[in-house]
């Protein structure tokens, strides 16, 4: 009898057509990545969609102001349509990096200006150049080296910083006032706030790390005031040859670990969350808050300019000169598969260099990057404070880096459980900075 | 054809003539059934043969994700794997949750056992109460339960405070020695409600009888329940053992949205290191080669499972 299935001759010769066919499709390797675009792509002036990506789903606040610079731009250029989307910093990390490995990314996106971040991105082909609109531009010209170093990766400037940043210490006026404390100009001072805070019943320092990013603005806080600048910058590169394990950042670990021993921040701190924390300090349950001056716009938004303040924070090392953590928070990036980088060019010119949008930006709480002065501006004190932390620290021994979230992303991995584990006791200040240290070997030792 | 013919060749015609066209409508039905096979395997290869051979393919790579083209780095991948310590860690961590899980289960049949007792008034009620929170999205879960283990405003602590037991409050995901149980009680409080649905199906397709002659017999509530329910429901109590496996190897959600894998890496489990390692760290072809791994772990238990059921019936 013949059977109606197939015989072992015919499901051979079908099971070997699949299995040449997923072979060769496996063996294809059909992997993200695609070619970067060359030339300028659409001209200025010609019908074009722009795509942007911005930073601002953390920040409601800002949304409405990039709004209206980019209206003022398209009204200038109706024949150019701008969608803007808007992501939390966390969700851009997350989504963006494959979209532009897979050729759909936006034309535009605000992203972080650090080796480990944007830099990754870059040298990996996703990020097209940019020094030849800032030579047209003359970008190079209201930027400084600093800033523009922020950006440059091998030799290149592939994005322009947005915004300026130095972490500070925020402060309760009345509550300080209250309890008949002195905004702190030294460390000594700093610890005697702190103490007369807790003695009071109020949590000296508002610290929640449950997103793990935080640690690296209370522990850099004090990594800032402890270290040269210069030897920051040598560990938190690449091509830097620093280590975490150098005596004047371990005992700038061990500084950061006794505030959390003396009871001086939130207790708990890995459960609560970053946004917690910011609250418990708004609703005065805490009397400082050691954190970056991007800060600013939401504290305006939520609290308007009436009881907090915004200084530096004090120099441990007293033969240091005044220096901070921080740089420059997101920045404007092309994507290398933009159909329209001539106009995206365009676009960023604008809506960071133009005077409207610089008096803007600085009014709504962003700090500038350029040589704009603040001179003859109306502007919120505690904005005004801001400036004048990221100027004296400028004028001073410089502004450093973001501390663990600037070199690698190996590296940040490494501090995000790695602080979580120092600052709760389980591990010490020489472990936390030999895990640093292998992480950040393995980052030096692929990217040769 | 005429009725004339088909009746004839029903009833049987000449076997030279009815052998080509025998031949052909087989053939035909051959290749017939291959094409209606082919969109649904065509959607699976779509689907799961081209992303697993994929992984497989990235993880004899080196691959940040991002570049054009990965590096063929062959078995250094795996070589790396097994020097792994938070791999290994992470992985004891998924084996510590599989024994959480049977928890659930043993919570889930003693409800089962319970809730199947005819004298209970309300069955059907507790048994939807009890089963409600399987039907919500873990994302949801994790979210709520974040706020309930809040050090200083959640719901825990503040009942604990309220009922006079303040030194029991604590940090519950921000300390390493509660953390992982806090995320395991979160997981099984939306699974005993499914084992005890499983269960009780279970307990339904006994038949009663048994228990009536055991209890003729002499045989107590818990003979009954030891020497009839249990042998009687052994089936779903593999079911449940294999896919709380599965699931708790794989689990990965409430770990993402309660804890990030934290405090340090208390909480971290196989499907979130590999998540970090391909999506934070840009290691892509070496969180391939860990996925190809959790996956053969995963079949062979789960085949180690069957098989002994197997001989056991």
């Amino acid at each position: 009898m013949q059977s109606t299935y197939p015989t072992n001759r015919h499901s051979r010769r079908f099971a070997m057509v699949l299995g040449v066919a997923l072979t060769t499709t496996v063996l294809s390797g059909c992997v993200g990545g695609t070619a970067p675009s060359t030339g300028d792509g659409i001209p200025l002036g010609d019908k074009a969609t722009l795509n942007i990506v911005s930073q601002f789903g953390d920040n409601a606040a800002l949304q409405p102001v990039l709004e209206e610079i980019s209206d003022l731009w398209e009204a200038d250029h109706p024949e150019v349509t701008v969608n803007i989307q808007y992501l939390t910093m966390d969700d851009e990390k997350k989504t963006l990096p494959t979209s532009l490995a897979s050729g759909s990314g936006p034309d535009i996106f605000d992203y972080d200006a650090a080796e480990g971040a944007l830099g990754v991105l870059a040298i990996s082909g996703l990020v097209r150049p940019m020094d030849e609109y800032a030579e047209k531009y003359g970008w190079f010209d209201r930027l400084s080296d600093s800033v523009v170093a922020r950006t440059t990766y091998d030799d290149t400037f592939y994005a322009v910083p947005r915004a300026s940043e130095a972490v500070g210490i925020f402060y309760n006026a009345s509550m300080f006032e209250a309890q008949g404390i002195e905004a702190p100009t030294t460390y000594d001072a700093f610890l005697s706030a702190a103490d007369a805070l807790k003695s009071a019943g109020v949590t000296p320092i508002a610290f929640g790390n449950k997103d793990q990013w935080p640690s690296s603005h209370l522990v850099g806080a004090a990594i800032h005031a402890t270290v040269p600048v210069d030897d920051i910058v040598s560990i938190e590169s690449i091509e830097g040859s620093g280590t975490y394990s150098g005596a004047d950042v371990t005992e700038a670990l061990q500084t950061a670990l006794g505030w959390v021993n003396s009871g001086y921040v939130t207790p708990n701190f890995n459960g609560v969350s970053a946004d917690d924390a910011f609250k418990s300090f708004v609703t005065g349950e805490a009397g400082m808050f050691i954190e970056g001056s991007g800060y600013t716009p939401d504290i305006i938004d939520s609290m308007g300019d009436n009881d907090i303040r915004f200084i530096p924070f004090p120099m441990i090392n007293s033969a240091l000169a005044r220096q901070a953590e921080g740089g420059v928070g997101g920045s404007w990036a092309i994507s290398s598969s933009s159909k329209a980088p001539a106009i995206a060019a365009d676009w960023i010119n604008f809506v960071h260099f133009s005077d409207q949008a610089e008096k803007l930006w600085l009014e709504a709480g962003v700090l500038p990057t350029t040589d704009y002065s603040t001179d003859g501006t109306d502007i919120a004190p505690l904005l005004q404070e801001n400036v004048d932390v990221v100027q004296a620290a400028s004028d001073g021994g410089g502004i450093g880096r973001w501390t663990g979230y600037t070199s690698s992303p190996l590296v940040t991995d490494a501090w995000n459980s790695g602080a979580q584990e120092f600052l709760d006791g389980q591990i010490d200040a020489t472990q936390f900075a030999a895990s640093l240290d292998d992480a950040l070997t393995e980052a030096r030792s692929s990217s040769k | 054809m005429t009725q004339a013919t088909i009746g004839a060749a029903l009833a049987g015609g000449t076997t030279t003539r009815r052998a080509p066209s025998f031949k052909l409508g087989a053939r035909s039905g051959r290749w017939k059934s291959y094409w209606l096979v082919l969109p649904a395997f065509a959607l699976y290869a779509a689907f799961m043969l081209w992303p697993i051979g994929q992984t497989v393919w990235l993880s004899l790579t080196s691959w940040n994700g991002l570049s054009l083209s990965p590096t063929w780095v062959g078995l250094e991948n795996y070589q790396r794997l097994i020097g792994d310590e938070r791999f290994f860690a992470s992985l004891g961590n998924n084996l510590l949750w599989v024994m959480g899980s049977w928890l659930a289960q043993g919570l889930g049949l003693l409800l089962a056992a319970i809730l199947s007792a005819s004298w209970i008034r309300g069955r059907t009620f507790f048994r939807t109460v009890i089963f409600i929170p399987v039907t919500m999205s873990l994302v949801i879960v994790g979210i709520v339960w974040d706020q309930i283990y809040q050090p200083n405003t959640g719901l825990l602590n503040s009942g604990l405070a309220a009922i006079g037991l303040d030194p029991l409050t604590q940090g519950w995901l921000a300390q390493p020695d509660t953390a992982m149980s806090a995320v395991i009680a979160t997981a099984n409080w939306t699974y005993y409600g499914f084992a005890m649905v499983i269960l009780l199906g279970g307990m339904q397709n006994i038949d009663p009888n048994l228990y009536e002659a055991a209890s003729l017999d002499g045989a107590g509530a818990w003979a009954r329940f030891r020497h009839i329910t249990v042998p009687g429901i052994q089936n779903q109590i593999t079911l449940l053992l294999v896919i709380s496996f599965i699931n708790t190897l794989k689990t990965f959600d409430l770990v993402y949205v309660m804890t990030n894998g934290g405090p340090g890496t208390a909480t971290e489990v196989v499907a979130y290191y590999i998540y970090a390692l391909a999506f934070v760290t840009n290691q892509v072809g070496y969180a391939a080669s860990a996925a190809v791994v959790l996956t053969v772990i995963i079949l062979i238990i789960t085949a180690v499972f069957l098989r002994l059921r197997e001989k056991e019936s």
